[in-house]
């Protein structure tokens, strides 16, 4: 089964926001919660630490929570690796919500059902890239697909980085490039050392 | 997104059915061991476990759909659970009906028994998710062993005599000792950011210590004593203090729980250096 | 399939950026999409989170529609036609001049909105005889000076060609958020082994990435940059070849430069004299080396000169007109629209610094201003003094605002007018970083009853009866003619995609002639002499009220109100799109100062000195340098601290910008 999901180069996330803006304006999002969220780790700036931005949004994983939970059988994987949930098929029982470790599906109150990125699979399947990577201003969410995908990536992007784990075993398709730049390699380093201890 | 903090109508179902499926499993019980045969209780276990379902309905937000719920059986422990429940309510419902219409069958109270107990240990199964602190392990079994202790204090304290069956105090005794372990587990989380985003955390021993008290140690003191009520009294009461507990304790991975845990790190890397 | 129509256009605030825009609508004019202009070759395929959220602003409620009237209560407002709104404004502009003549009257506009049409306002005062504007410019006209003295014009290199850089070197910019384009590129050159060094005085997105970060002294950089100079000519760095053809004055600015050793740059910055040699060996070592000056870097009264120290370190590197190199600042090239037709200028045409409207609001005489005409603006909360700047407006006779949402200024007025928004009418925009011609396409036709400021003003003219042909009839014919006398392309051509307008592109100054008296690069200046009453070579002098200054014993704190990328100034900051994303509102203290003020983490601060005071939540980090605190500028949501409360009315030395980041306050909890 390929395997389809983003690319974050922390060293090139600034923090802005303009994934989950474009997140909200393709999928019609206005006044609900977004699909997508854009987390700070230390904008405080303490010296011992590297300062980065998690933008995390439904990662496709390999064995999602989501669907392996869910009763009415309303969340299909695609063939190209895109979890997608089918409205029809949703009961408003909100298990996704308690079984997803990254906070991914959303609940509709109005609607009574849950949704949750798509991989823009509309736009995926018309040759486009996702909202979200399409907007990135510094190309730091990339969009992986295809037959060997991440796999691809797994040898020079990290599946972990500090802030972001799996606890699931879920396998998320996301995979992060480590910060560069001499100052925040080096603190990046060694906090991954640190919290190793 | 500790979005199911106290959320009424799972407390309120859980309660009802866990209550429900208990008394008829404890009723079975009894009756297979001791002859004591109780039409009234199983159908007392028949009402609660419907009126539970129906206030399930209650949590869904397409609730007309509810019947594909049992879609996923097989690969979804919510789906096994869905379909436990209904077997559960049809068992419990055809034994009752026997029991009161008078053609008693020993083996069909059994059998409802027996899927009472086992939708007990689906319950379980639902709530053993990787990713909520709080929910896995031990707390998986409270269902069952919370669920036939209640129904055990029931059966015993309506059966009259002042006599104590031994498998009353059993079924206390095993919820003791799988809500202890819970009780141990989830006391030895540390408080740190994540934990102390649920702002029930700090109440974690009053709740938990409360449901031990009103489910295990004040019946197991009353049982032999009338009035009844009391003793069912409190053993209800524990069961609604288990379950709101359940939910309102729920610590729920997420992301921004790691990052507040890498920023403590932080902080103390920044903090040990400044010695 | 529902029928969609995309429509390139461009991004008119007050911005490096000045994105090209592709806006999709569908049948419904909704907007569906909006994405970057991939032919725009500097701001390629993406806008950023503020363009996108265009997409909410436009019909975001709160949004105002018609024109309101001040009620009679005075407590709020009350909606009402144009024709009642203009014929009251008409009637009390008329009485304004003829009690006190027309200067009485204040047009203030400000940077809210780019676009040649902009400027017809005028076709409206000087046939009403004149009034008060403003000269000036609240940002960066220091710098904007010391650049034409020292390099004869405004032009940098393609921002393209940063990625040919080996070594960045960032002056008080902080392009991770106030310039993401140009970050991208530098990220880009970054990625291919350049060094990247920030000097600022705090942490930001663009220090986190970068290789090295100094954080000398706010307002000590004249200091450093003369002191980098002084190491580099120690160490035989400099380009002779280039100076000797290409430079002017070198001499005297090297006795200048001689003034300023190790030990005392460093005392002066409060940076470590071996880090600032090492980066004077660097920066001068590395070829080529691309210098950006952020505008940040002078506002205050020591602008000039300091900027014009900064940017001569690029021309004695010999870094000016190679790819890769340069001195950034501002990029003027598109700037190449012929001037509107106006009427001639009238004789009562008075003008007070922009950076001084409170003073002259409440002191000016002869005769003293009345009545307020404001658009594209929100000087109650964005000027210097902010606070009294409100009060003056308040005991005016009319003011009039010209908004899209109630803001702090439009609250204070008699008569708020609905503002258009970008997408709904036509203009050409220029852009300062990339040198771009832009057609800003009429997207949509204007929502409720809104009316953009070109028609306000026609409508005006005509009820004055005065002439109104100079208002177009149709704006693309009205644009064409404003085009540059010969050039290539037409509206049609702009339309298509985004023009650079000199044709050069690439690289500022490649055939090293410089539009300066001499041809040659100005180390001295003449002009600077004549013209502002500076040194002739530029100099170190402490601010007034800075690191030096002897007010610290009252007011120890500098204090610094940045700019964020989740605005521009105080537009976008309403919307809860951003809000949902954007940096937290506090006030950043270092852990030493707030330890001596036994301020905690999350505790709300006062921050004060004699001209106001503040309150708000203290975020302590190690992340701002100790002796300077900071809040970001912008807020005006209701309940969020206005920083102009504290900031003065000074004047930079060169060319009449502001001095916000020339300011001392005391910081305690409360």
């Amino acid at each position: 089964m390929s395997r389809a999901g983003f690319l974050l180069d922390l060293h090139r996330c600034v923090g802005c926001g303009a994934c989950v803006l474009a997140c909200r304006i393709e999928n019609g999002r206005v006044d609900a919660a977004a699909w997508r969220r854009v987390l700070p780790l230390n904008l405080r700036r303490h010296p011992a630490g590297p300062t980065y931005f998690l933008s995390v949004a439904c990662h496709h994983c390999e064995d999602p929570a989501c669907l392996n939970g869910c009763p009415s059988g309303a969340y299909e994987k695609r063939p190209d690796g895109i979890v997608v949930h089918r409205e029809d098929l949703c009961l408003g029982c909100r298990y996704c919500e308690m079984t997803c470790p990254f906070g991914a599906p959303q609940y509709d109150e109005a609607k009574g059902v849950m949704s949750k990125c798509h991989l823009c699979a509309h736009r995926v399947d018309a040759g486009r890239l996702p909202a979200c990577v399409a907007a990135c201003p510094t190309e730091a969410l990339r969009y992986v697909a295809g037959a060997r995908g991440l796999e691809t990536h797994s040898s020079d992007a990290a599946d972990r980085v500090p802030g972001f784990a799996d606890p699931a075993g879920c396998r998320p398709g996301l995979r992060f490039v480590t910060p560069r730049g001499a100052r925040r390699a080096e603190l990046f380093r060694s906090l991954e050392e640190a919290l190793k201890r | 997104m500790t979005a199911h903090t106290g959320h009424r109508p799972l407390v309120a179902f859980t309660s009802l059915a866990i209550a429900g499926a208990g008394l008829v499993a404890a009723s079975a019980c009894f009756e297979l061991l001791y002859g004591l045969v109780s039409g009234r209780m199983v159908a007392a276990g028949a009402a609660l476990l419907a009126a539970g379902l129906l206030v399930s309905l209650g949590h869904l937000g397409r609730k007309r759909r509810a019947g594909l719920a049992v879609r996923g059986a097989g690969r979804s422990a919510l789906s096994n659970e869905a379909l436990a429940a209904g077997l559960a309510l049809a068992a419990a419902a055809l034994a009752a009906g026997l029991e009161l219409g008078g053609a008693h069958s020993r083996v069909v109270t059994a059998i409802a028994g027996a899927v009472n107990a086992a939708f007990l240990v689906s319950i379980g199964l639902v709530y053993d998710i990787r990713g909520q602190r709080t929910w896995r392990g031990f707390s998986a079994a409270t269902p069952l062993t919370g669920g036939l202790a209640f129904g055990a204090v029931a059966v015993q304290t309506t059966a009259g005599t002042g006599d104590v069956y031994f498998i009353a105090l059993v079924f206390i005794a095993a919820d003791v000792l799988v809500f202890s372990r819970r009780w141990r587990d989830v006391a030895g989380i540390a408080f740190t950011a994540a934990t102390l985003a649920n702002p029930w955390s700090i109440h974690r021993s009053p709740l938990l210590g409360a449901r031990f008290f009103l489910l295990d140690v004040i019946p197991y003191l009353l049982l032999a004593v009338s009035p009844a009520t009391l003793a069912i009294g409190s053993a209800a009461a524990g069961l609604i203090v288990d379950r709101f507990g359940f939910y309102a304790l729920a610590i729920q991975h997420t992301t921004e729980h790691d990052i507040a845990g890498v920023e403590a790190q932080i902080a103390a890397i920044d903090g040990a250096r400044e010695q | 399939m529902p029928a969609l129509r995309t429509i390139r256009t461009v991004c008119p605030r007050n911005c490096y950026c000045t994105c090209g825009m592709l806006v999709t609508l569908d049948e419904g004019n909704r907007i569906v999409a909006i994405e970057g202009d991939p032919d725009n070759p500097a701001t390629g395929g993406h806008v950023c989170l503020k363009g996108l959220s265009y997409a909410r602003r436009q019909t975001y409620p709160g949004r105002l529609l018609t024109p309101l009237r001040r009620n009679a209560s005075g407590s709020g407002f009350e909606p009402i036609g144009w024709d009642d709104a203009l014929r009251e404004i008409t009637e009390r502009l008329t009485r304004v001049r003829s009690e006190h003549g027309p200067e009485a009257v204040l047009y203030y506009e400000g940077s809210g909105s780019h676009g040649a049409l902009g400027g017809l306002s005028m076709a409206f005062w000087r046939q009403f005889g004149g009034c008060t504007t403003t000269f000036g410019d609240l940002c960066w006209p220091a710098g904007l000076e010391a650049t034409r003295l020292t390099y004869g014009g405004n032009f940098h290199n393609d921002p393209a060609l940063t990625v040919q850089s080996r070594l960045i070197l960032l002056w008080g910019h902080n392009p991770a958020e106030t310039n993401v384009h140009q970050w991208r590129l530098i990220l880009d050159a970054q990625a291919l082994g350049a060094r990247v060094i920030v000097i600022d005085p705090r942490q930001t997105d663009s220090t986190d990435a970068a290789d090295l970060h100094l954080r000398p002294r706010p307002g000590t950089d004249a200091a450093l940059a003369l002191g980098l100079a002084r190491e580099i000519v120690a160490a035989g760095l400099e380009d002779s070849a280039f100076l000797d053809a290409h430079a002017d004055g070198v001499e005297e600015y090297r006795q200048r430069v001689a003034e300023f050793p190790l030990e005392r740059v460093a005392s002066i910055t409060g940076l470590d004299a071996q880090e600032v040699r090492a980066l004077a060996q660097e920066y001068a070592g590395t070829k080529p080396a691309l210098l950006i000056a952020g505008f940040g870097l002078q506002r205050h009264s020591r602008a000039g000169q300091t900027m014009r120290a900064v940017a001569l370190l690029p021309a004695l590197t010999g870094n000016v007109g190679v790819a890769g190199g340069g001195w950034q600042y501002a990029n003027l090239a598109s700037h190449c629209l012929r001037p509107l037709t106006l009427p001639p200028e009238p004789a009562a045409s008075r003008a007070i610094p922009v950076s001084q409207v409170a003073r002259h609001l409440e002191t000016l005489d002869g005769p003293p201003i009345r009545a307020a005409w404001i658009e594209r603006g929100n000087p109650a909360a964005q000027n210097p003094a902010s606070h009294r700047l409100r009060d003056a407006l308040a005991r005016l006779n009319l003011v009039v605002v010209v908004d899209q949402f109630m803001t702090p200024t439009a609250s204070l007025a008699h008569f708020v007018l609905p503002a258009k928004t970008l997408f709904e009418e036509e203009d050409l925009v220029t852009a300062y970083w990339h040198p771009y011609l832009q057609w800003r396409a009429k997207v949509l036709p204007p929502a409720g009853d809104v009316r953009p400021e070109s028609d306000i003003w026609r409508a005006l003219c005509e009820r004055f009866g005065y002439d109104t042909s100079y208002f177009p009839d149709d704006r693309e014919s009205f644009l064409q003619a404003l085009l540059p006398e010969g050039c290539a392309f037409t509206i049609d051509d702009l339309k298509a995609r985004p023009i650079d307008p000199s044709g050069s592109g690439g690289v500022a100054f490649a055939d090293r002639r410089f539009p300066t008296a001499s041809g040659k690069v100005a180390f001295a200046s003449d002009e600077a002499a004549a013209l502002w009453g500076v040194d002739r070579v530029p100099d170190y002098a402490p601010l007034r009220e800075g690191a030096e200054s002897p007010a610290r014993g009252r007011f120890p704190l500098q204090f610094l109100s940045c700019k964020t990328r989740d605005r521009i100034h105080s537009q976008f900051g309403n919307l809860d799109w951003v809000r949902a994303v954007e940096r937290p509102h506090v006030l950043e203290i270092h852990p030493d100062d707030a330890r001596a003020r036994g301020i905690t983490d999350g505790e709300r601060a006062a921050v004060w000195n004699e001209r106001g005071r503040i309150e708000l939540a203290a975020r302590v980090t190690p992340g701002i340098r100790p002796g300077v605190v900071h809040v970001l500028e912008g807020w005006c949501h209701e309940g969020d601290p206005d920083v102009n409360a504290l900031t003065a009315e000074g004047i930079t030395d060169m060319n009449h910008g502001a001095t916000f980041y020339e300011c001392l306050v005391e910081v305690a909890r409360v």
